[in-house]
């Protein structure tokens, strides 16, 4: 077990490595670089000024030499500065961080402690009155776009009836622990009505699933009443396929929301990528797309281990596994 | 129900009475009556063989007695009665009392029917503690015990087993031993063996015989395969289109079967030295149950059926010894 998870650590350098050349590579492939912003901005540049401007910041390089330069010196711990921050990469990085966690993470514990449950019931009653309700509702999440879903709940709740905060991360000179609890309401109730419906919907098929299976009738067969058999026999089975799907969907979390960080003026990563590829802030645009990546990757590891604690038939230390 | 049926269970009374059942699946075609009102009882200890083609209702009947009809079917007629106990008038909730504790049932397919995620010791200690008051090491020591009778060796190994861990035949032993856990009167046996080698097939049979010597239940055993219910039966019911053709005992019907369709039954059955190039085949195929013929359900297949077959559906009637058929052919022949 612990050699397999070192192998899939090891594994995931490589791809993190390979990702870095290939994000560096396209921001490189970018039309523009930092220079014609300022040759814009700064009328009185000659193309000769240009010329020597991208010859001290290395740009007139080739691309390969630019990413080992930078290779070097992120291996030394020195992931560039921030043009639009004015700070290290990396001392911009935690805020952004801290506040997507906040948002992201909520957003996706609510989900699940509502989704898991849901499903089950629609699933237990299907073509049941609630179960078409539950299904109606879950297309509806899905299908809604979600920067108007965000419009609504601003216009309802922070506009109409002015009960909540409608934009940022906590009032200005605010920023006690429920003024940022109340301005995280409407964006975690947007992301949980958008995503919601998904997990709902997949916990519902695999519970149905599940339920058909001669286990569940030897279950019955034995004297189970109903709800031992759905906690017992069926819910950890239902789940199996569902935990892929979570854990496949936590990857993103860290790479933000982007729309709905931008119609709340949220300061998460979503928003800290969008700014930094629209303003060419390379270094930062970078770092952020590698830390998405090295999350995906991360959460993968961890959906593969968390299929092996739940389903027994599964092992990644060998032996375990084959009949004997 | 007959006054025998008034004394406690485990006296002298069938274990298992069954009176004109009727099970009913809603189709959009109209209702399919899958088991066509079937009467028969099974006596203490003794081995009931069921045997039918595949859609004859001897299943759906079978699950019936534990009230486990697959939704949208019901029953919609007749009644079952464990003893004394009216099981088809029983609620719903009350049920799961009686399922593993009076009548247990074990399945064709031992690998699906036992729950990948939990271990065989688990399963098998959870149908002792749904039924039995005690503390978890209770239960455990209780399936140590049943792994152990159902002849499963390390047993304290095989409790932590997962399904996919053991062999077929291990598998369906295990499944014996969580049906048996609280010693039901009743055991029903869904083709146990039919997915298993036939090396295995005997081993099971074997010990469903042992267990039947040591807990001393009943066994109502389905299968298709004429010779294993020769082996294991007292008595045996052949069913076709979700009726009784003909019952007897075991001995009764293998040496003299009356109804025509048992009789074809046992011609498809190849036998050792036989030098025939070409197995028997029955005619025809299984009738539509939304569309069964007039009379005799299996008139448009049997080679004796005339006008009379196919106007009125023959009664299942003692031809003697209490040899029962439901054929008027075999009913003109006499005994």
């Amino acid at each position: 077990m612990t050699r397999y998870v070192m192998g899939r650590l090891v594994e995931s350098v490589i791809v993190l490595v390979i990702m870095s050349f290939v994000i560096y590579a396209l921001i490189g492939l970018m039309p523009g670089d930092p220079i014609d912003l300022m040759i814009k901005s700064d009328p009185r540049l000659t193309p000769a000024d240009a010329a020597r401007l991208r010859a001290v910041y290395g740009l007139d390089k080739p691309l390969a030499e630019r990413y080992l330069h930078w290779a070097m010196a992120a291996l030394s711990g020195d992931f560039g500065h921030s043009r639009l921050y004015v700070q290290p990469v990396l001392d911009v990085m935690p805020g952004f961080l801290l506040n997507t966690f906040n948002l992201m993470g909520l957003t996706f514990v609510i989900s699940i402690v509502i989704a898991v449950p849901v499903g089950v019931y629609a699933a237990l009653r299907q073509h049941s009155a609630g179960d078409y309700a539950i299904n109606l509702a879950c297309f509806a999440g899905i299908s809604v776009p979600i920067f108007w879903l965000a419009l609504m709940l601003i216009i309802v709740f922070a506009v109409l009836i002015p009960v909540l905060p409608a934009s940022g991360v906590s009032s200005v000179g605010g920023g006690g622990f429920l003024d940022r609890a109340r301005h995280l309401v409407l964006p975690v109730v947007t992301l949980t009505i958008f995503s919601i419906g998904s997990y709902t919907r997949f916990m519902r098929a695999s519970t149905i699933e599940v339920m058909r299976q001669d286990y569940i009738r030897t279950a019955f067969a034995k004297g189970a009443s109903r709800n031992r058999v759905v906690v017992r026999h069926a819910l950890r089975n239902a789940l199996l396929p569902v935990v892929t799907i979570i854990a496949l969907s936590f990857g993103t979390l860290f790479s933000g929301a982007l729309i709905t960080e931008t119609m709340f003026a949220y300061p998460g990563m979503g928003k800290l990528i969008y700014d930094s590829i629209m303003g060419n802030d390379f270094n930062m645009a970078l770092v952020a797309l590698l830390f998405a990546t090295l999350v995906t990757l991360l959460a993968n590891l961890a959906a593969d281990l968390a299929y092996a604690w739940l389903d027994p038939r599964i092992s990644y230390s060998g032996g375990g596994g084959t009949p004997r | 129900m007959s006054s025998a049926s008034q004394a406690p269970h485990g006296d002298l009374g069938p274990v298992l009475t069954v009176r004109d059942l009727e099970v009913t699946f809603p189709t959009a075609r109209g209702p399919l009556r899958a088991v066509g009102g079937i009467s028969y009882s099974i006596d203490p200890g003794r081995t009931l063989g069921v045997v039918g083609e595949s859609g004859c209702g001897k299943s759906v009947s079978a699950l019936a007695v534990l009230g486990l009809v697959p939704p949208p079917g019901q029953v919609t007629g007749g009644t079952i009665a464990l003893g004394t106990l009216e099981v088809t008038a029983m609620d719903e909730g009350a049920l799961p009392a009686i399922r593993g504790e009076r009548v247990s049932m074990i399945f064709q397919e031992p690998m699906t029917a036992l729950n990948p995620v939990l271990s065989v010791g688990q399963q098998i200690a959870e149908a002792w503690a749904l039924h039995r008051a005690g503390t978890a090491a209770d239960a455990r020591e209780a399936a140590l015990t049943m792994l152990e009778r159902v002849r499963i060796p390390n047993p304290v190994e095989r409790y932590a087993n997962y399904p996919h861990q053991m062999s077929g035949g291990m598998r369906q032993r295990a499944m014996i031993a969580m049906a048996l856990a609280c010693g039901p009167e009743l055991l029903i046996a869904d083709e146990p063996t039919t997915a298993l080698d036939v090396t295995i097939q005997a081993q099971i049979i074997e010990l469903m015989m042992e267990m039947q010597a040591e807990f001393g239940m009943a066994i109502q055993f389905i299968s298709h395969n004429l010779g294993v219910v020769s082996e294991i039966a007292d008595d045996v019911m052949v069913m076709y289109a979700g009726h009784i053709v003909e019952m007897a005992s075991t001995e009764q019907i293998f040496s003299n079967p009356r109804h025509p369709y048992t009789k074809a039954l046992m011609e498809t059955v190849p036998r050792l030295g036989a030098r025939a190039t070409r197995l028997p085949t029955i005619a025809g195929t299984v009738p539509d149950l939304l569309d069964l013929p007039p009379g005799c359900p299996f008139s448009d297949r049997c080679p004796l059926a005339d006008e009379g077959c196919r106007q009125a559906a023959p009664t299942l009637d003692d031809l003697g010894g209490g040899h029962l058929a439901a054929c008027f052919k075999s009913q003109e022949d006499g005994p």
